[in-house]
């Protein structure tokens, strides 16, 4: 079927249809560390709809995944949805403990971003700090903090 | 336990990886039309957020959910950031019609290309239930190449669409619900007799079953009699009055057995329905209709006059009724067979009157006019269809008002008294059918002489009224 280009030249669709593959799993991974799974895929699919949307702009932008990441930072900000829910689709079968989810949960928004940027997606200190807009050793900080946390609410299990 | 902490996280990462990529990701182009209050459309979003809006459309006047989606101002193309509100449940009263528009639809809209002179279209000819989904059927012409296709949806927000497989034109007609679960669809393919056969619409096979056929206007109906499937065309034989028919046992294989139109030279034929013992069938021949029936399974059919008070008068549909039968259609002045318009997007101007009427009868072969008025009365009406449930007939109708096409309602308990009332929504269903919590209409989103030709049927319209439980 002949699919529609109703914005933007081929060229363009095109070049987006790339960065998209390399960024939405980045702004997506880091709005879940955000808002959870089911808010933080839907808030990613928002700032990566608007970054078509405003692609000659984007394009141009030393950080557009970081830029979009606020996007669907705040395109959720209205959502009345106080805490994250990091433990839907849960079964025992996953290979981590129970609990781990739930203390997840627990940790603060800056605190569970860094840790399951870093630890559970294996981004760089620096590619996080660049993403959420914090220095390295801020990013840093909130890693330790809540590693320390999460092996102080799960030490007698893990 | 730190290595194991971590271990723990990165499983933890590919299970949140898994969940949030468990919907539907990725940017699509389309549409979805809310109406009334508003329509909304778009350009590119997400698809998760166009499957979002079509089923916060569909849960609010289903009445199964809440809606919560906020975007989308007006009939203009919108951006981003703008915003309307969703009409909920509790503001969508029973007995409203809402359009709803559907995503496979909207993706076959192909800007700039019907301006060439290529009119793309989308054309439904069957809506029926098929088990707990609704199926449709219909062609779409694009880029010149009209091909038949089918619809399926389970809960109207989100639809598919295939094309039924078949070398060069080709348009479906007809489809029935076979009891084993095949479905069974039935068309043209130029000058041959196409059924298309099987369980899953992405996998149906096409089988020609009569090559030369030379149908004058496509085919009529399929209809089930008992143990027999028999395919209807939809006019006699210009030469005589042989009505082409192909029967089946199994649905697989068909025979052609014509029967025969008494004085029906010529004659056209609507969709024939069933009672048990007879056929009744909406018949024309030029602007003059009246009602076919069959006594022997359709070999032999005689034609029966509806009274009215214009000039002429033709049915566009036959119902049975818990009392007999039941035929809708209109009666017109002579100058009214058709209504002047501009095909810039003007105003319609009428030419001549044309009422909506039924008409009742017990046996089939007398009948007795009823009128259909309503508060909501222009010159210029016309059925879109009707369909009937537990609760009585629901049908629709065009009405000519100042210049506009209108879309009304119909109800009528019995088929004896209607009421007539406006739906708040424009376009031009041409199938309606009854579902267990409603009813469903398909057909054109805009009345096709009032807009230019290039926008006319670019989409598939849905409308659905909820009926109380």
């Amino acid at each position: 079927m002949t699919e529609i280009e109703p914005s933007g030249s081929s060229a363009e669709v095109v070049a987006f249809d790339h960065f998209y593959a390399r960024v939405e799993p980045l702004v997506r991974r880091a709005l879940v560390a955000s808002l959870g799974p089911t808010s933080g895929a839907e808030a990613a699919a928002t700032a990566m709809a608007y970054g078509f949307e405003h692609w000659q702009r984007i394009a141009l932008m030393e950080n557009p995944a970081g830029y979009l990441y606020r996007v669907g930072r705040n395109a959720a900000r209205d959502r009345r949805k106080p805490l994250p829910d990091m433990v839907i689709g849960m079964d025992p079968d996953r290979g981590f403990e129970p609990e781990l989810p739930r203390a997840v949960e627990r940790l603060s928004e800056s605190q569970r971003q860094a840790v399951l940027l870093v630890h559970a997606w294996g981004y760089s200190l620096s590619e996080a700090a660049d993403l959420l807009g914090v220095s390295i050793s801020t990013l840093r900080n909130h890693l330790d903090r809540g590693m320390k946390r999460l092996r102080r609410d799960l030490g007698a299990n893990s | 336990m730190s290595n194991d902490l971590l271990d723990q996280l990165r499983r933890y990462g590919s299970h949140l990886d898994e969940l949030s990529q468990s919907v539907p990701t990725g940017l699509t182009d389309g549409a979805v039309f809310v109406e009334p209050p508003v329509t909304v459309a778009t350009r590119r979003v997400s698809r998760r957020q166009m499957l979002a809006w079509t089923a916060a459309a569909a849960a609010a006047v289903a009445g199964v959910g809440t809606v919560r989606w906020v975007r989308g101002e007006t009939e203009a193309e919108l951006g981003f950031g703008d915003s309307v509100r969703f009409v909920g449940p509790e503001d969508t009263p029973v007995g409203t019609w809402v359009r709803l528009g559907t995503e496979s639809e909207a993706l076959s809209v192909v800007p700039g290309r019907a301006a060439s002179g290529m009119h793309n279209s989308l054309g439904v000819s069957r809506l029926e239930v098929w088990g707990d989904r609704l199926v449709a059927v219909g062609s779409q012409t694009l880029d010149g190449e009209t091909t038949a296709q089918v619809w399926v949806t389970g809960d109207l927000s989100r639809w598919e669409r295939w094309t039924l497989p078949m070398t060069g034109w080709s348009v479906a007609s007809d489809v029935v619900a076979l009891d084993d679960g095949r479905l069974l669809i039935v068309g043209t393919s130029r000058d041959s007799v196409v059924v298309w056969t099987g369980e899953v619409p992405s996998r149906m096979s096409g089988q020609i079953i009569d090559r030369s056929a030379v149908l004058l206007s496509g085919v009529a109906g399929l209809v089930r009699l008992d143990d027999e499937l028999v395919i209807f065309a939809g006019a006699t034989e210009s030469t005589g009055g042989s009505l082409p028919t192909w029967r089946s046992a199994d649905g697989t294989s068909w025979a052609r057995a014509d029967g025969i139109v008494i004085g029906g030279r010529g004659v056209g034929l609507g969709r024939p329905v069933w009672d048990g013992s007879a056929l009744l069938a909406p018949s024309f021949r030029g602007a003059r209709g009246g009602i076919a029936r069959s006594a022997d399974r359709g070999r032999t059919w005689t034609l029966h006059d509806l009274p009215h008070d214009l000039d002429a008068a033709g049915a566009d549909a036959v119902a049975i009724t818990p009392n007999g039968y039941l035929a809708i259609g209109d009666e017109r002045t002579s100058e009214s067979a058709a209504s002047s318009s501009s095909s810039t997007g003007g105003n319609l101007v009428p030419v001549g009157t044309s009422r909506l009427t039924a008409w009742t009868s017990i046996d089939g072969m007398t009948w007795t006019r009823v009128s259909v008025r309503g508060e909501p009365t222009g010159n210029f009406q016309g059925w879109m269809g009707v369909a009937s449930a537990g609760t009585g007939f629901v049908g629709l109708a065009n009405d000519l008002r100042d210049g506009q096409m209108q879309l009304v309602e119909t109800t009528s308990q019995d088929g004896s008294t209607w009421k007539v009332s406006d739906v708040g929504s424009t376009g031009t269903p041409n199938v309606i059918v009854a579902v267990r919590n409603g009813f469903v209409a398909m057909g054109a989103p805009a009345y096709p002489g009032a807009v230019s030709p290039s926008d006319v049927y670019r989409n598939v319209g849905v409308w659905f009224r909820r009926t109380e439980s």
